[in-house]
């Protein structure tokens, strides 16, 4: 059997051994995330930790430790406090284990940067949204439903069996009237 | 297996047939383990050492030698991995694995350990073992 069986099958029958398993690659990867960000900083620059640790109000011995691979357990207000420190979002996010793994095969620390606030147009100046109509509230199954939108706003009418999702290609403007097939 | 360009590669110091930073590296738990692994790889992908997470230069008599370390925390405990660059680009060896507790390296004679190792390095005597970054897992 090899390494990658070996190491799969003890993923799917222990949950000591999953947990393992995040926590060493959440240990590399979230410390990796933070050097590399810090060091791609330029307004203001954070050449050393205690320029990070002066932007995010803790002690540069935290900084250290948070940059040292599974050095640190750091609580969500920590990592809020960093990556404000830094000028960028963070999202905590739960995704399949091959998600995780192609997350890790694919980051690069020379690579790795995120676009900060200041510079984060989308963020602050944003193209006026087109209208998200109903998307991801479902679609109604064998009745009329009835959309109404204008630019930058969306109404819907729709009875209680809605299930399923709605295409979201529809105008910006004007009334729809989308007839959907009965069901069985 | 995916293959990283141009990526760094790595490699254990052996002594005789014997693979030390193999025997430290099975002393550690499956979480000290994967940690290295998932360190290795990322640290593969880094243009420059600089970039590497968790690893310094040693000062005092392993600065002369140009060793490094890296540091991860694992098993209640830092663990350090002592290494040198190649000659050849992109190519680094480790010389030893040890662990670090109450300013003492376990084993204590760790540094001069890593110290002979370099210096069989340089005089082009040492055996090496390409250690393998498991990217499919």
């Amino acid at each position: 059997m090899s390494d990658r069986s070996n190491r799969i099958s003890r993923l799917l029958s222990s949950q000591k051994s999953r947990t393992a398993y995040i926590k060493a690659k959440l240990g590399v990867l979230v410390p990796a995330q933070i050097r590399a960000l810090r060091l791609k900083s330029t307004e203001p620059p954070m050449p050393r930790q205690r320029d990070l640790a002066e932007e995010a109000e803790l002690q540069q011995s935290r900084i250290s430790m948070f940059e040292t691979p599974g050095m640190a357990n750091m609580t969500l207000e920590t990592l809020a406090k960093v990556a404000a420190g830094l000028r960028s979002g963070v999202i905590v996010k739960f995704v399949p284990f091959s998600e995780m793994l192609a997350w890790e095969n694919n980051f690069s620390p020379g690579r790795f940067d995120v676009v900060r606030l200041n510079d984060d147009v989308a963020f602050i100046n944003p193209e006026p949204e087109a209208p998200a109509l109903i998307s991801g509230v479902g679609a109604c199954i064998g009745r009329r439903i009835s959309v109404t939108s204008t630019l930058g706003a969306a109404s819907s009418q729709m009875n209680d069996t809605a299930l399923g999702t709605i295409p979201s290609h529809l105008p910006p403007t004007g009334e729809q009237h989308m007839e959907m097939p009965h069901a069985g | 297996m995916i293959q990283f360009p141009l990526g760094w590669r790595f490699f254990d110091r052996l002594e005789g047939h014997h693979n030390p930073v193999e025997d430290w590296y099975q002393s550690l738990s499956e979480e000290g383990q994967d940690t290295f692994d998932a360190l290795l790889k990322v640290n593969q992908k880094a243009d420059s050492p600089s970039q590497w997470s968790g690893s310094k230069m040693l000062q005092g008599e392993c600065k002369e030698h140009d060793i490094w370390e890296w540091t991860f925390f694992s098993d209640g405990r830092q663990q350090r991995v002592l290494g040198v660059f190649s000659k050849e680009r992109k190519k680094a060896v480790f010389l030893i694995g040890c662990y670090h507790k109450q300013k003492r390296y376990t084993p204590q004679d760790c540094l001069t350990t890593a110290i002979k190792r370099a210096k069989t390095l340089r005089e082009g005597t040492a055996v090496l073992d390409e250690r393998q970054v498991k990217s499919n897992i």
